[in-house]
């Protein structure tokens, strides 16, 4: 009975699973074969004996991490700092779609639109510098203003609490772009209809929005959302390695697992204990991702990831 | 009718400021980075950045062009590049697209996850390189530039969620009519997708506008450099610097070039200004909303 | 009879002499080109035995952005290897942006390559050769191939050079000091009376009428690397072992007695240091950013916004010049605060070759090596470029560069490998600024007189067997060291606590036991 409608379903799906065949391929040959890679995590790499044949070293390689007494702190920071990107992005990204959607200005909306793609293009290399000229003490653009008025000066690179603020500021600040645009594209699909028996129905302006818009972009917010949580034990690298630097002081409130491997292995470069720390961060990913879909999938089937 | 002046009023000022502080605050910096690569080197790295350029000077652009031929010949292969990639890439993800986000097609969560499951799992850089240098020997190929970017998982999940929004009535008709599985993506679905086309096509394009990374990996000959790989090499080369202080504890390092600050302010506008233009032809695209009207009729 | 005798045995004398003499004069200097010029071509080395009837294409990856002109001398000099070797050679770059990822993965994916500079600590060594990236250089093979490099590099390098009692690189052979030095602005130490710094004492009496009197000028950028060597060891004669986190394991490098190590955190003149170092940063001897700063080690003295810089005598003579070129009554000169300390040679692993240890041409490259190493025509190629086209040699060891030198400028593209001080060709200025004067008459007296003799000089630490201990202790240096370093901290006695406390659990202790232990058995082999 099964075989039977397995080779019947073949037979349906055939032009589907052909369209899909490019992709399989592609993901198969390029994700896939490489994926065998990750055994670097449990063995000693030398060159002469190559991936596969080098000698294994068991859970050797996980030792730095998770010995090194810091294993909680910086994995704590990602995760936090992950969920608090998550929840002012959406919330940012979606409010300046929803507006540039709305406003009439056709000059304004195109300007700010690709001024607001900007930051994209600025590598956190010279961000790090231009956040530098604004948080400085000595000479910093804010200190130099509040002086000005009399104010006391702000040590920003000497207290860590106030790097939480400004890392949330600096992601959401480099992504607005990127992220508006989405929903952006997400708005534009809305069936107008809805928009028109709304208006006619005397509905204003916010009503339209929040029960037309919205409801509509949920499965659009709810799959970015998944996507971000995805990669929740993932920190930024360039972004916290930049805009911190080599300011120790910083590090119990910025540093994530990212900058701490990169620490760790700036003498050795070891090859196996990087790939011991990103498969930390993969096996941790894949649970939180797995049972989220799952939670999701109960609420509402056609919003999960899959 | 007064009420519906009074919420739109409000509506447009929280808008227009809201989105015009943003637009300011990620018009700021960059207008910083624009005065410096327009200033004298000495001023900036004693006084920092300002909103003007410092003793106006075009010595940062002169380096950056000092060479025309090869920045001209960089220019043409990221262009080409560009344009072949976005095209490719945007048929194969919108392709996958499609099928996954069909109802009717059982095995749809299956395979999006075969797709996702490898944004979690990686090998990293050492298998992917030797797969591509070693086994498929793409050492210094144009295709080592422009594989890798044409399809990823995140632009798939974005087409998939579009497409999967657009109303069953369109295809409805379609397949009464006795369309195929491809003509229905093809004639269809695709023309409706204006608006996330324009979008993943516009991430395509960027991605391979900002690639250095992989001309760094793969390729040697010169000729075959694309534009940021010579305007990021200079740009990172402080990282080095720092770091090989750092090793050797302050032994060596000497005698590395620096790019002077003003270098890579330019090289940073040099590298965003044509793009920047992508983005208003993308905007054409963003028509808003599709009317089921059109199926009527 | 007598008499006679003696004028013929004189006039015999004198003859014989003239005859020798002008045979000198007229025969031609006996060299290697000679020999190879004599011998057909295709044929094997009769004086050493060595078959090169194969030709070779020998390629070697050197680091950094090459020159315009790379192509062209290294054609030139592949002429003389295949006169000499019957060899070619080409060239390949890792710029400074790419080589940390790139340098292994040549290894990774089997590339085929023949020869790579390497340098201990920053370039890659310990790295690849305990992974097994390099051929191993067995004493043997070395003047089987490389008996000029063999009468050249001094034992001590080959020592410094040794990963598990085997060689893997060539090094380099430059003596040159990493003993910092303080640049200081001559106009300033005038203006508030000093007529000399050479001491501690006098530094921080220069600093502290900078940061009383001058509004523009703070004395020190730090960038987060301050006083911290001279302090800590190198003005009192010890030295960090070498292949050890830096600068926490510390050897008495002044005194050769003394086989000890010790941890320097642990010690009280760390605690000393710390309190001066916050002493000063609440002075504002340097910004409160310095950890954060952007700026290079170099650019806020020449620019005039700090009032000295700390980095090797080389370096610090090097932007001396520039300032005085551009400002030259700020008179811009260097001072060393314990000029009668002794203090080490860097060690020659500092810059190296190596050989891939998959090269299908050892000997062959070993041979290459040894030319560009010891051979005259192929060192000046290398270093300066083409003679006549890049630079005009002055005499046997100078050289001024010509007009096209921009496009392979001396020393400059990754020759290092290889230096030779027998080789090497100092830059000819009519009218030297006084403190390139100063520097080499420093680096000679330290020749002759101030450096260390110590047996552990020539000792490199291997990081195998506490190579977890070693990770964690490095994250651990930018969070709680480097803020003490420099002064940045509340507590001065908490932050010392706190660091000691995390390092101990880190298993700093464990690293220096096994530091001992392979200095231990390092000195019982001798």
């Amino acid at each position: 009975m099964h075989k039977k409608s397995c080779i019947f379903k073949l037979r349906k799906y055939k032009i589907l699973l052909l369209m899909l065949l490019p992709a399989l391929i592609y993901t198969l040959i390029f994700s896939y074969l490489p994926m065998a890679g990750i055994v670097l995590a449990f063995k000693n790499y030398n060159y002469a004996d190559g991936i596969f044949k080098s000698p294994w070293s068991g859970f050797e390689n996980f030792r730095f991490f998770f010995s090194s007494g810091q294993a909680f702190k910086v994995t704590r920071n990602t995760i936090l700092y992950n969920l608090a990107f998550m929840v002012v992005n959406t919330l940012l990204q979606l409010a300046v779609a929803i507006f540039l959607s709305e406003i009439k200005g056709k000059i304004f909306k195109k300007t700010a639109q690709s001024v607001m793609f900007l930051p994209y293009f600025i590598s956190w290399v010279i961000v790090s510098v231009i956040a530098f000229n604004f948080l400085s003490y000595d000479y910093g653009i804010i200190n130099s203003f509040l002086s000005s008025m009399g104010l006391n000066k702000i040590d920003f690179y000497g207290t860590p609490k106030y790097w939480i603020g400004i890392l949330i500021f600096f992601n959401a600040w480099k992504g607005i772009g990127y992220g508006s645009v989405i929903y952006l594209s997400a708005i534009m699909g809305i069936d107008t209809e809805m928009y028109e028996s709304a208006e006619i129905d005397g509905a204003n302006i916010f009503q339209r929005i929040f029960y037309i818009t919205v409801p509509s972009l949920v499965p659009t917010i709810i799959i970015l959302l998944l996507l971000a949580v995805g990669q929740i034990f993932r920190g930024n690298f360039d972004m916290f390695y930049q805009l911190v630097g080599t300011n120790g002081i910083l590090f119990d409130i910025t540093d994530v697992i990212d900058t701490f491997t990169f620490r760790a292995l700036i003498r050795s470069n070891d090859v196996g204990m990087a790939a011991a720390s990103g498969l930390y961060q993969s096996v941790f990913c894949f649970i939180t991702i797995v049972t989220t879909n799952y939670l999701v999938k109960r609420y509402e089937k056609d919003y999960s990831l899959f | 009718m007064k009420k519906g002046r009074t919420d739109v009023l409000i509506f447009n000022i929280t808008g227009y400021f809201i989105t015009g502080l943003v637009a300011l605050v990620c018009l700021v910096p960059f207008i910083m980075v624009l005065s410096a690569s327009f200033s004298e080197e000495k001023l900036v790295l004693k006084d920092g950045f300002s909103l003007l350029p410092r003793n106006f000077s075009l010595d940062a652009y002169k380096t950056v062009f000092e060479k025309p031929e090869i920045i001209g010949r960089a220019y043409l292969v990221t262009i080409v590049l560009t344009i072949t990639g976005t095209i490719l890439g945007l048929f194969l993800t919108s392709m996958t697209g499609y099928v996954l986000q069909r109802k009717d097609f059982d095995w749809r969560n299956r395979f999006s996850f075969f797709f996702y499951f490898t944004t979690l799992f990686s090998g990293g850089l050492v298998p992917y390189y030797i797969l591509m240098v070693r086994y498929l020997r793409l050492k210094d190929s144009y295709l080592a530039l422009l594989l890798p970017l044409l399809f990823n998982v995140f632009n798939l999940i974005i087409m998939k969620s579009y497409m999967s929004g657009i109303p069953v009535a369109f295809t409805e008709a379609a397949i009464i009519d006795g369309c195929g599985d491809f003509s229905i993506y093809y004639r269809i679905i695709l023309p409706l997708s204006k608006p996330v086309l324009a979008t993943v096509g516009l991430f395509i394009a960027l991605a391979y506008w900002n690639d250095w990374y992989n001309s760094m990996l793969y390729i040697n000959d010169e000729l075959k450099y694309t534009l940021q790989y010579f305007l990021y090499m200079r740009i990172n080369n402080i990282e080095a610097y720092k770091k090989i202080i750092a090793q050797s504890g302050g032994q060596v390092g000497s005698f590395i070039e620096l790019p002077t600050q003003t270098l890579r302010m330019a090289l940073t506008v040099v590298v965003t200004g044509p793009i920047i233009l992508a983005y208003p032809l993308a905007q054409k695209y963003f028509v808003k909303g599709i009317t089921i009207g059109a199926v009527k009729g | 009879m007598k008499k006679r005798i003696s004028i013929v045995l004189l006039t015999f004398a004198v003859a014989i002499s003239m005859i020798s003499a002008c045979g000198v004069n007229d025969q031609p200097t006996v060299d290697d080109t000679q020999l190879t010029q004599v011998q057909p071509k295709g044929a094997g080395d009769e004086t050493t035995g060595i078959d090169t009837s194969k030709s070779v294409n020998l390629k070697m990856y050197l680091l950094g952005d090459g020159a315009a002109d790379v192509d062209l001398v290294y054609e030139e000099i592949s002429k003389i290897l295949k006169e000499k070797i019957n060899a070619t050679i080409t060239v390949d770059f890792l710029s400074w942006a790419e080589h940390d990822t790139r340098y292994p993965l040549l290894f990774s994916s089997g590339e085929d390559f023949d020869l790579i500079f390497t340098a201990a600590g920053w370039g890659h060594y310990e790295q690849t050769a305990t992974k097994k990236g390099f051929y191993e250089l067995t004493e043997d093979f070395l003047n089987t191939y490389a008996p000029d490099i063999m009468k050249v590099v001094p034992e001590i390098a080959w020592d410094q050079a040794k990963i598990n009692g085997k060689v893997y690189m060539v090094p380099n052979y430059s003596i040159e000091y990493g003993y910092d030095v303080i640049g200081v602005r001559g106009d300033l130490m005038e203006k508030y009376g000093f007529d000399k710094i050479e001491s501690k004492e006098e530094l921080e009496a220069y600093y502290d009428a900078i940061v009383k009197n001058e509004t523009d000028i703070t004395p020190l950028a730090t960038q987060g690397i301050g006083l911290q060597y001279p302090y800590l060891f190198q003005s009192r004669g010890w030295q960090v072992v070498r292949g050890t986190p830096l600068p926490l394991i510390l050897y008495e490098t002044a005194n050769p007695n003394n086989t000890t190590l010790v941890s320097t955190i642990e010690t009280p003149e760390f605690r000393e240091y710390a309190y001066k170092m916050k002493e000063m940063a609440d002075k504002g001897y340097w910004s409160r950013d310095s950890l954060t700063s952007n700026d290079t080690r170099s650019d806020p003295w020449v620019l005039g916004k700090a009032a000295s810089m700390v980095w090797n005598v080389n370096n610090v003579s090097h932007y001396a010049q520039q300032i005085n070129k551009e400002h030259p009554e700020w008179k811009a000169t260097f001072t060393d605060i314990a000029p009668n300390v002794k203090r080490p040679v860097n060690p020659y692993t500092n810059n190296g070759v190596a050989l891939n240890a998959i090269s299908k041409n050892p000997e062959r490259a070993m041979m290459a090596l040894n030319l560009f190493m010891t051979d005259k025509q192929v060192y000046d190629l290398a270093a300066y470029g083409i003679e006549g086209v890049h630079y005009k040699a002055v005499g046997e060891d100078m050289y001024t560069p010509l007009e096209d030198a921009g496009r392979f400028p001396a020393e400059t593209v990754c020759n290092w490998g290889w230096n030779n001080e027998n080789l090497k060709r100092k830059l000819y200025v009519e009218n030297p600024d006084p403190v390139v004067i100063k520097a080499q008459e420093a680096i000679e007296r330290w020749k002759n007189e101030l450096t260390s003799n110590h047996p552990l000089d020539a000792f490199s630490f291997t990081e195998e067997n506490v190579k977890n201990e070693v990770a964690v202790i490095s994250t651990l240096t930018t969070q709680y060291f480097d803020p003490i370093c420099v002064g940045i901290v509340d507590d001065v006695d908490k932050a010392i606590e706190e660091l000691i406390a995390k390092m101990k659990e880190a298993g700093i202790d464990k690293v220096l036991q096994e530091a001992q232990r392979q200095v231990d058995e390092y000195l019982a082999s001798k």
